[in-house]
């Protein structure tokens, strides 16, 4: 009996030991999405205790969730619309960015992943939230992200803001702003 | 013998206590536990959303840092009305803009000298305490849409986030 416990209990170990080896070398895409969007997030954040070499190295690290010729087309109200092109601009706004504020903390929350067919692409839809010291309200934007897989790598091609509240056309299909 | 009246004043304590903590019958009050529990979950995650507000926008009708609910029912019956402050989504449910409709489905909506007029005719508005002088031109708003707009008109109008929002991003209607 205790024999029969004992190869049990190690059949279960196995098998949840398998199950997490299996899930290691054949991730799910949609939690690898889900995983590198918190890097993301987390690599886009930084506090006022990074050091200099710290925050070149995490604005390098950011741009390698991107493809080279990604694009970035975020606005919000009251804020120009910001584009960036490529990995290069995109460091360049990192750095900038870590330059010229103390801190800022990014979080991306109701995220939901859409898989293309070929589970080749992604969209994901969420809200990102960016608390700037100094703000009086916290920076709220929809965003879509496009991801590509890439030499095995899930890499971000696009992001791109979603008009939660649409101006609209004026009566008779006139262009907005007329 | 000696601290007998101390001991069973301590008893007598010990179980007052534990009457108030998990009350006469432990079981009843652990399935009562269970059920306060079950339904709080229903309720707070379906029914009435808690949230916080946050922001100047809807100044001075709701004021920054005061807790409120979304009800998630107020619109099962009918549809959204003019006046209706209500919650509106972005990608999900954990940030929300809470705005006040002021145009409905069909309505052209324009802003002059500050005043909302819906086809063409001005609205009264006695909520909006802060005047502004806003312009904007006419607006067609579509089958499916509702356009929204926060009290507070004082902001400068680039700042102030407003539009046509469609239905289905529309949560709740604001309880209190």
């Amino acid at each position: 009996m205790k024999r029969w416990t004992g190869r049990l209990i190690l059949l279960g170990v196995l098998g949840i030991a398998a199950f997490y080896l299996w899930r290691w070398w054949f991730p799910d895409p949609e939690l690898e999405i889900r995983r590198r969007l918190q890097e993301v997030a987390q690599l886009a954040s930084f506090g006022n205790n990074e050091g200099p070499l710290a925050k070149a190295s995490n604005a390098h690290k950011l741009t390698t969730y991107f493809s080279s010729d990604a694009t970035i087309l975020v606005e919000g109200s009251g804020h120009p619309q910001m584009r960036i092109s490529g990995q290069q601009e995109l460091l360049q706004t990192a750095m900038a960015a870590r330059q010229n504020l103390a801190s800022l903390k990014v979080e991306f929350l109701d995220v939901t992943v859409a898989l293309a067919s070929g589970k080749q692409a992604a969209q994901v839809n969420l809200t990102a939230r960016a608390l700037v010291p100094g703000e009086r309200d916290e920076l709220i934007a929809e965003l879509n992200f496009f991801f590509k897989k890439i030499e095995g790598d899930w890499l971000i091609t696009r992001v791109e803001t979603v008009r939660t509240l649409s101006a609209g056309a004026a009566p008779g299909g006139s262009p907005p702003g007329v | 013998m000696k601290d007998g009246p101390n001991s069973n004043a301590r008893a007598s304590s010990v179980t007052w206590f534990r009457t108030i903590l998990i009350g006469r019958n432990p079981r009843f009050t652990a399935v009562r536990i269970v059920v306060l529990v079950a339904v709080s979950l229903v309720v707070f995650n379906f029914l009435l959303l808690p949230i916080r507000v946050q922001g100047i926008s809807m100044l001075p009708t709701y004021r920054t840092n005061r807790i409120n609910f979304v009800n998630r029912l107020a619109y099962v019956f009918h549809e959204p009305r003019r006046g209706d402050v209500v919650a509106i989504r972005y990608a999900g449910k954990h940030v929300m803009l809470m705005k006040r409709i002021i145009g409905l489905p069909g309505e052209t909506i324009s802003f002059h000298g500050g005043r909302a007029h819906i086809n063409g005719r001005p609205l009264d508005e006695p909520y909006v305490k802060f005047p502004c002088n806003w312009e904007i031109p006419p607006r067609q708003i579509g089958p499916n849409e509702y356009f929204v707009v926060g009290d507070n008109r004082s902001m400068p109008e680039a700042a102030h986030d407003k539009g046509k929002a469609e239905r289905r991003r529309i949560v709740g209607k604001v309880l209190l």
